[in-house]
């Protein structure tokens, strides 16, 4: 009971209250055991998130999906940057992602990608950026985190799960796989919270 | 009742706060030559002369800051300057390029009113009058064109006056001079050294002879015998500074396109270079654009080489734009990834039709937010990557999987059954196991068949079997089996 009083009376500095005043914008996933699991309720709104899976097509796009489509509504284009495969409109379309507000670049050369995706964090003008690296660094990935905190954009990287041995500046790292019940997710960083924390989601 | 009208009419009309006189403000680009190549060499510590042949004798037309410490003048010859100075930089006059270089400040001076007068061979009349309320004043506005100069690589001597021909004689004094009174216009005049007027050997030679050394001297001379000496055309425009008779002048009409040229003083192998340059150029431009009141969306660029023909490289804009600063970031981003094919001598830029600029008004509380940064951010990577860079995917209405989506627009409705998020195209062939298709293990159909036959009429006969199923990793597939085939394909990820 002191120890309370200590705590709501002195300016202690706790951990789980880190970034709640500095990042109020989050953006909901959809998914109510993904936001429970997230610090400030959902995806970080201005910074970026790694997702780091093996093998497209375990349900990483589901993933996004209430996202994406709620992003449609506002009329701000969610860029796909260098995706391994073509996005298929149809299937957009049955998902309720709007197409008029996406945009799919894949440039010829690997470094006019991350080229891309950093005007695109930066601009401001972007719902969200998904980003598909061939190979990339760590001075790559610090700008970008950089662009997303300035353009107030949420940046979405796929990478392979190897990177995980690897530090990140990104604000959440989240490894996925495919499981019997759906796709499993787990903290492998997030500003605010312990690593490890785990769901499985029916995406 | 009609007292109380005429009342009501004179608070309504109000009193001009600002009379409606004409105002000139006079550039006098002694160096015109010499800046002009000075900025494209951006090398200020060569000593630098331009050479030009007066009467059988080659000499100093004009020199360089670094070039006059070492003690060359005007008007030296060259063998006494070769001889002060020995790695002397000579260039030689040309008449063409200076008229060229003063037409395109011509350009740029039309940002500022839209009565520019050519004032050859190295001045420009500029009437300020009707748009200083625009620029903040008569202060602000000559502040403006003296910086907006000095961005150029121009120093040029200013003076305004009521009227041209006044304006242009006080220009050639050292210090700049504000006049805008006609009262004070006398004053200034009658102290103004003869030196600063238009005139030729002959008349300065006898007005020198007559004792004479400020214009107030000779206006105090009886007029018969003045223009007897000097001729009614001195006369005339000598009653023009004055203000006693009308100075009517012809205004610069710009051509609406706009083609400029600039040599660069020494091979430039990198981008940074070729920028410093057209930067320049592009800041004509958007004078000429201001002055003209259009837009432009379409530049081209043409490089010269050292031994290969030029090489042109077009910039092709969203929307129509006339901002240089906003300008040069694209060329920024569009020359970076140009590799040079030889050392560059030369810039020519070239803007084929000026197009009306179109005004929107902004709302009180500023526009949409986020609709002209988005503009923007397409515009700059289409100027880096290529035109068909951000693709827009659409639905198209036809039931073959690969034909179903498009770039572009899109068609009304969904396909009824389940479709992938991830399309492969081609589809990928896949191993044959004991009991069904193989990828990294043994794959598991869950749902199918879904038959889709479709396009006999195009040639493109599509009969297919389509199945959703699991593979060792957990990731989710889409599987088809040609009709009466046995091979199966992967032609789909759910992602």
């Amino acid at each position: 009971m002191i120890l309370e009083e200590i705590l709501s009376s002195v300016p202690v500095w706790r951990g789980d209250k880190l970034l709640l005043g500095h990042q109020p914008k989050t953006l909901s996933s959809g998914y109510t055991d993904l936001d429970t699991l997230l610090v400030g309720g959902g995806w970080p709104g201005a910074a970026l998130t790694e997702l780091l899976l093996d093998h497209h097509g375990i349900g990483e796009l589901g993933l996004l999906r209430p996202l994406l489509s709620k992003l449609g509504q506002t009329g701000k284009p969610a860029v796909w940057i260098s995706p391994p495969y073509i996005p298929y409109a149809p299937a957009l379309r049955q998902a309720r992602i709007s197409l008029d507000s996406m945009c799919w670049i894949s440039p010829d050369k690997a470094g006019d990608a991350a080229w891309v995706a950093e005007q695109c964090l930066r601009s401001g003008s972007c719902g969200a950026v998904l980003f598909w690296p061939k190979a990339i660094n760590t001075r790559i990935l610090r700008r970008l985190q950089l662009a997303a905190e300035q353009g107030g954009c949420p940046g979405f990287l796929f990478r392979p799960r190897a990177a995980a041995s690897q530090s990140s500046p990104a604000a959440l790292r989240l490894l996925l796989s495919a499981q019997a019940q759906g796709l499993g997710v787990e903290l492998l960083k997030c500003r605010g919270r312990r690593p490890g924390a785990h769901t499985c989601l029916a995406v | 009742m009609w007292n109380c009208l005429n009342a009501v009419d004179a608070v309504l009309v109000p009193t001009p706060v600002w009379q409606c006189d004409m105002l000139w403000l006079a550039l006098r680009f002694s160096h015109l030559a010499l800046e002009r190549l000075a900025t494209s060499m951006q090398a200020a510590a060569v000593p630098l002369v331009i050479r030009e042949q007066h009467a059988n004798r080659q000499q100093v037309f004009d020199a360089s800051p670094v070039a006059r410490q070492l003690g060359i003048r005007r008007g030296m010859s060259m063998k006494k300057a070769q001889l002060l100075v020995p790695d002397l930089t000579i260039v030689d006059r040309d008449m063409g390029q200076e008229a060229e270089g003063l037409e395109h400040l011509a350009h740029w001076a039309m940002q500022f009113t839209s009565q520019v007068v050519l004032q050859s061979p190295h001045g420009l009349l500029l009437e300020i009058g009707a748009s200083r309320r625009l620029f903040g004043g008569v202060a602000a506005l000559h502040q403006q064109v003296i910086t907006s100069c000095a961005r150029l690589g121009h120093s040029p001597r200013t003076a305004i006056a009521p009227n041209p021909q006044a304006a242009w004689w006080f220009s050639a004094l050292p210090q700049s001079l504000v006049i805008t009174q006609d009262k004070a216009l006398y004053t200034a005049l009658t102290v103004l050294p003869l030196g600063c007027l238009d005139l030729s050997d002959k008349q300065r030679q006898a007005l020198r002879r007559m004792g004479l050394r400020h214009l107030g001297e000779c206006l105090r001379l009886p007029r018969a015998g003045l223009r007897r000496r000097f001729g009614a055309e001195w006369l005339d425009r000598l009653d023009r500074a004055l203000g006693h008779q009308p100075d009517p002048r012809s205004c610069f009409q710009p051509p609406r396109r706009f083609e400029a040229r600039l040599e660069l003083p020494a091979e430039v192998d990198n981008c940074t270079g070729l920028l410093f340059g057209l930067r320049r150029l592009l800041q004509e431009l958007g004078g000429a654009l201001l002055g003209a009141d259009a837009t432009i969306d379409q530049l081209t660029l043409t490089l010269e080489y050292v031994d290969i023909p030029p090489s042109a490289i077009v910039l092709q804009l969203l929307q129509p734009h006339r901002d240089p600063d906003y300008l040069l970031e694209l060329w920024r981003d569009r020359l970076e990834r140009e590799a040079l094919q030889a050392p560059v001598l030369g810039l020519r830029l070239a803007s084929v039709d000026f197009r009306l600029a179109n005004h929107a008004s902004l709302g009180l509380f500023g526009h949409a937010p986020g609709q002209l940064e988005e503009q923007t951010l397409w515009e700059r990577l289409q100027a880096r990557l290529g035109r068909d860079t951000v693709r827009r995917l659409g639905v198209l209405a036809d039931h073959r999987p690969e034909s179903a989506w498009g770039l572009g627009e899109s068609a009304e409705g969904t396909p009824m059954g389940q479709r992938p998020l991830w399309l492969l195209d081609p589809p990928e062939r896949l191993r044959q196991g004991p009991e069904g298709p193989w990828r990294d293990g043994p794959l598991r159909l869950e749902q199918g068949p879904e038959r889709i036959e479709s396009g006999w009429w195009q040639g493109r006969w599509v009969r297919r079997d389509y199945f959703i199923a699991t593979d060792s990793h957990g990731a989710r597939l889409w599987l088809f089996r040609q009709a009466n085939e046995r091979d199966w394909y992967l032609h789909g990820r759910f992602g």
